[in-house]
């Protein structure tokens, strides 16, 4: 049943790790060591109730091994950016988007939180700003330069 | 409270062996009745288990998810100080993504359950390979 279990989650697994994991520096190494030992802390105390057979402990350990799995995707949440939108603010209509080898000039280019009917939430290198629509238009996205946003400076 | 009062007489009349109106008959009734009235309250407790945890915990987990997410943004200036920003900024972001970021920790977390199962399999095999100690 584990193995089966196992074998199932493994090339999701697979494929996950390599097409989301960017590490770059020490935090990021701290992170995906955090995620290891969640992961295999709740593996081993699972494993340990699970030989004892000691039934009534059973559920316990499922909820263990949830906060467990929780932990370790937090720490594995860190190494991406929010699922947030980049703009650019008072663009220009006419001039190219952007092709996102490197990061848009920081002036101009924020991510964009949210949105009401008059304002709009952003952030970017300079802090994080609330402007009237009105006063920064046109804004426009710019796709595809999310995963720039994970290099580290 | 009548219509309680019929269901139990009703129960005892089938329940009875051949209508022999014997007491023990109304006992084994019961004592079924009891067992399904459990088997029913065990799915509900497992279905609230398995489905209700994950989606009770999926705003605050995306919620912790997206703070965290913000505070390692190279593009984000602030740090682990600036805990107020941080919320205020998280508290900002549409509830769509909140949701959405607990949906992907939630799938990232199944993940961690491969690898989390993967050691708890191991763990037995190695357990149970150990020699007992009389």
């Amino acid at each position: 049943m584990w193995g089966f279990f196992l074998l199932s989650l493994l090339p999701p697994t697979v494929f996950v790790a390599y097409n989301t994991l960017r590490v770059n520096d020490r935090y990021d190494v701290l992170c995906l060591a955090g995620f290891l030992a969640f992961s295999a802390g709740g593996g081993v105390l699972v494993g340990y109730i699970r030989s004892r057979a000691a039934s009534e402990w059973f559920r316990p350990a499922l909820v263990a091994a949830y906060i467990a799995a929780v932990f370790a995707a937090l720490c594995i949440a860190t190494l991406d950016t929010p699922n947030v939108p980049l703009v650019e603010v008072n663009a220009s209509p006419d001039s190219a988007i952007p092709d996102c080898s490197e990061l848009p000039k920081i002036d101009r280019t924020f991510v964009k939180l949210s949105q009401s009917s008059n304002v709009i939430y952003l952030y970017n290198d300079s802090g994080l700003v609330a402007f009237y629509i009105a006063d920064i238009q046109p804004v426009r996205y710019l796709p595809g330069c999310t995963s720039l946003r994970t290099q580290r400076m | 409270m009548q219509k309680a009062w019929l269901w139990m007489y009703h129960g005892m009349r089938k329940g009875t062996r051949a209508n022999t109106g014997r007491r023990e008959t109304f006992h084994s009734l019961s004592n079924e009745g009891l067992r399904s009235i459990a088997k029913t309250r065990d799915l509900v407790e497992a279905a609230l288990f398995y489905f209700g945890v994950p989606a009770a915990t999926l705003y605050p987990l995306g919620f912790v998810g997206l703070y965290l997410q913000l505070w390692s943004d190279q593009f984000f200036p602030y740090d682990y100080r600036d805990v107020y920003v941080l919320w205020d900024a998280v508290a900002y972001t549409p509830k769509t993504v909140v949701v959405g970021t607990g949906i992907a920790l939630l799938w990232l977390s199944l993940i961690a359950t491969s690898l989390i199962a993967g050691v708890a399999w191991l763990t037995l095999i190695i357990y149970r390979e150990l020699p007992v100690a009389d």
